[in-house]
C-alpha cells in the first residue's frame, strides 16, 4: 500500500519538475519591478529618540496611564506621566536592558524629563 | 525635586536589583516575579514612617535576603517561594 503512495508522490513530483506548465501555475512569476534600496539617513539622535519613545510608550501602556499627547523632550516624568521614584527605577532598568548599558544611580536620579534621558543616551551609546 | 537620603537611595537600589532580577527569568514568568517584587515594596509604601529607621533597615536586610533566593537560577517558576 505504502509503496503505491510513495510511487504516486514521486510521479507527481517528477511531473512538476518536468512539465513547465505545471510549475508555472504554482511558482509565482519573478517580480520584474526592480526596487532600489537606499541607505537610511537617520542620525544617531533620531535612532535613540525613536527607541526611547517606543520604550516609554510600552511602559505607559503597561502601567495603564492614559497619555494621548505626543512624547516631547519637555515631558516631565513625575508631573506629566505621574511616575513615582519606583516607577522611574523600572523605566531606567527597561532602558538599560534595551540599550545594553549601565546607568548609575546618580545619573538616574537626575532624570526629570525625556530630553535629559535622550541626551544621556546619545552621549553614552 | 527633593534630594534623597541614604536609606531612600538604598531602597531604590534594592528595587533596581529586584527589577533586574526579573529580566533574567524566562519571559513567560517574568510578570509573576515583577508583581511579587512590586508587592513587597508598594505594600510598605504608606504604612511606614519616613523616620522609622530601624524598621526600614530591617526591611532592607530582609529584602536583600529574599532577593538572594529569588536570584537563584534554578528558581524559574516562582512557586517555590
Amino acid at each position: 500500500m505504502f509503496r503505491q503512495v510513495v510511487a504516486r508522490n514521486f510521479a507527481v513530483r517528477n511531473f512538476a519538475r518536468v512539465s513547465p506548465q505545471y510549475t508555472r501555475s504554482i511558482v509565482p512569476a519573478f517580480n520584474k519591478n526592480y526596487t532600489r534600496f537606499y541607505s537610511s539617513s537617520v542620525t544617531k539622535e533620531e535612532l535613540v529618540s525613536n527607541k526611547l519613545n517606543d520604550i516609554v510608550k510600552t511602559f505607559i501602556e503597561e502601567k495603564g496611564i492614559t497619555f494621548e499627547k505626543p512624547l516631547t523632550d519637555n515631558l516631565k516624568l513625575s508631573e506629566d506621566l505621574k511616575l513615582d521614584s519606583l516607577d522611574k527605577v523600572e523605566l531606567v532598568v527597561a532602558i538599560e536592558e534595551e540599550f545594553e548599558l549601565e546607568i548609575n544611580d546618580d545619573a538616574s536620579d537626575s532624570f526629570e524629563n525625556l530630553g535629559q534621558i535622550k541626551k544621556f543616551l546619545t552621549e553614552k551609546s | 525635586m527633593r534630594k534623597l537620603n541614604g536609606l531612600q537611595k538604598q531602597t531604590l537600589a534594592l528595587y533596581k536589583e529586584y527589577i533586574k532580577m526579573t529580566y533574567t527569568k524566562p519571559v513567560q514568568n517574568q510578570f509573576k516575579f515583577k508583581k511579587y517584587s512590586k508587592k513587597l515594596f508598594y505594600d510598605k509604601l504608606h504604612t511606614i514612617d519616613r523616620k522609622d529607621f530601624s524598621t526600614i533597615e530591617y526591611l532592607l536586610r530582609f529584602g536583600a535576603r529574599k532577593l538572594e533566593s529569588l536570584q537563584n537560577k534554578q528558581n524559574i517558576l516562582f512557586y517555590k517561594i
